[in-house]
């Protein structure tokens, strides 16, 4: 891994006016029985480029939000992370990892700024090879931790750079191509400066429902992958021998 | 022996409630097959799910037969232990069975035996006709299309008339169907890829409780004995097989003399940590079966630090050379905390 700055050049891109998928857990995690609204961020995000806060450097966490371009992908950024994929692109779609999550359909209304990590976009923000890689890296580890450092240094650079409104520039998001899904793009807001406002939710649906897993059915058919029913040896003793009573 | 497969339905246990009932016939032997399972008070809290099962033998793979002698008989059981049905009503979903001569129509609450040619040019042009043929029709074998209007029948009386259209056409006669023939659910596909994926899995021919036996030598008790204590102390991981009715054993965990690899109980523990992997929730071992043969990226040589290719690998792979990193992995699952992924 690098040290120093992780861009060459501090500069972003708007984000299309178009829909957008998220994946969030159904109530608020902290307020029990609280439905949670799908544009609420997450304040305590521990994931991909999440910045975490570092009070030995005195940076303060910042509360994410992820977006993505398809369903699958942002399945694919949360609740199926780190796929074990069997022959023929075939995911089990495990019960577990979704309770209590749901996905929301999002339109975006207005502007949103962010910092391109897709190629060949990168381009724009990193010339050197060395942080290409890096940049490359970063998108593609499914260890989200060791991406934390990165979204600091990012950061940093932008509180370090003067706006064209003489006020120091905040950043506002990072954008990079879906690693299971490589014609989608996710796209990680911090907020502030994410605004709701900017968004407008179209449609929700919890995916521990039958409603939910026909659009998890769908949408990893629409991205190429087959789902696998989560085998359960109960029902007909496919999976598991009888119960003896 | 002829086996017919004509129908089944299946509601996914995603929701409350779950049935599975299929039917086959046996053009052989003029039998009538059947099974049904119905569960409820499936609690997704803890995962476990609350099971009635309402067949003559639960521990028969095939719960019920009938044939000309006993119809009757198994008219009683159908009353007697599958009310609950009176309330399913079937679909038009279900997949079809096709024949070649004669179908079966439920029209106003009867059950009519009619001729397929009429039908057949609309009938051939379905992937099921086609599907059919191609594993081989026979004279025996009828396509049964159920075309109930408003009002579909229950599965007692589809089934009550299937039964007599057997007794009536001297057991020459029983299929039930669809007769929109219509594509198997996206549900239906996923269950369907999973029993096939499970197949193929079993078709490695994976050592029994017998053949681990009969590499450690003589035993102070039975080789299914063994192996099943060897698994309750998660020294062992073996999956359920229904056509062998017993388990057998995935060779990833063996070396060349089939000595289970002293890493097992780290990974075995680890595993049942992952909610819905414990050995409750997964009695037949295929969840982790999936998990252990499935790959990830978080495997890859790079990801390990022992080589550059980003290319993934299963657990079972890697699991000989580096059984600390898929212990890892599987602890690193166990505890992932909700907001490391939103």
């Amino acid at each position: 891994m690098t040290t120093g700055n992780l861009l060459d050049v501090v500069a972003t891109e708007s984000m299309d006016a178009r829909l957008y998928f998220r994946v969030h857990p159904t109530f608020h995690p902290a307020r029990e029985g609280q439905v949670l609204s799908p544009l609420e961020p997450n304040p305590s995000s521990k994931a991909r480029l999440a910045i975490v806060g570092d009070a030995s450097h005195g940076v303060s966490p910042r509360a994410m939000f992820y977006v993505a371009t398809s369903p699958a992908a942002a399945l694919f950024e949360t609740v199926f992370r780190n796929p074990h994929l069997n022959p023929g692109r075939q995911i089990v779609v495990r019960w577990d990892a979704l309770a209590g999550m749901s996905l929301s359909t999002l339109r975006l209304d207005g502007s949103e700024q962010y910092v391109p990590l897709m190629t060949p976009d990168r381009a724009l923000v990193v010339k050197d090879p060395k942080k290409n890689a890096q940049g490359q890296w970063i998108v593609n580890t499914p260890n989200y931790a060791e991406t934390h450092d990165a979204a600091h240094r990012v950061a940093a650079q932008f509180a370090a750079t003067i706006g064209p409104d003489g006020k120091p520039l905040t950043l506002p998001a990072f954008g990079y191509q879906s690693v299971q899904c490589s014609s989608d793009r996710v796209f990680l807001h911090y907020a502030p400066p994410m605004q709701k406002a900017a968004w407008t939710v179209e449609h929700s649906v919890c995916l521990d429902t039958p409603d939910g897993y026909r659009s998890i059915l769908d949408a990893l058919t629409d991205a190429g992958f087959s789902a696998l029913e989560e085998p359960f040896g109960d029902l007909t003793n496919e999976f598991a021998p009888p119960y003896v009573n | 022996m002829q086996r017919t497969h004509l129908c089944n339905r299946w509601t996914s246990a995603m929701a409350n409630v779950a049935t599975l009932i299929s039917v086959e016939y046996d053009a052989t032997e003029h039998r009538l097959s059947y099974r049904a399972v119905w569960i409820d008070d499936i609690e997704r809290v803890d995962q476990r799910i609350g099971i009635r099962m309402y067949a003559p033998d639960a521990s028969a793979a095939e719960a019920g037969h009938a044939n000309d002698s006993g119809i009757s008989h198994l008219e009683a059981r159908i009353s007697r232990m599958w009310r609950d049905f009176d309330t399913l009503r079937w679909s038009l979903d279900w997949p079809a069975v096709i024949s070649s001569t004669q179908y079966l129509l439920w029209h106003e609450g009867a059950a009519e035996l009619l001729d397929i040619a009429p039908h057949s040019a609309e009938l051939k042009n379905t992937e099921a006709f086609r599907n059919f043929v191609a594993h081989g029709a026979d004279s025996q074998d009828l396509l049964i299309a159920v075309s109930g209007g408003a009002t579909q029948p229950t599965f007692r009386e589809l089934f009550k008339a299937l039964v007599s259209s057997l007794s009536a056409n001297n057991g020459k006669i029983a299929i039930v169907g669809d007769a929109r023939l219509s594509q198997p659910t996206p549900e239906e596909d996923a269950r369907a890829r999973t029993l096939a994926l499970r197949d193929t899995m079993l078709g490695r021919n994976w050592p029994t409780a017998a053949q681990l036996a009969q590499a450690l030598g003589p035993l102070a008790e039975n080789a299914a004995q063994y192996a099943a204590r060897r698994r309750s102390e998660r020294a062992l991981f073996g999956v359920w097989s229904l056509k062998d009715n017993s388990f057998v054993y995935p060779d990833f965990q063996f070396d060349e003399n089939l000595q289970p690899h002293p890493s097992m109980p780290a990974l075995l523990a680890a595993l049942a940590a992952i909610p819905g992997m414990g050995d409750e929730d997964d009695r037949g071992g295929w969840r982790r079966a999936f998990w252990l043969y499935g790959a990830t990226s978080a495997l890859s040589a790079r990801a390990l630090d022992d080589g550059q290719s980003d290319a993934s690998r299963t657990p079972a792979d890697v699991f000989r050379s580096n059984p600390n990193a898929v212990v890892a992995l599987a602890n690193a699952e166990a505890t992932a905390d909700i907001n490391d992924y939103w």
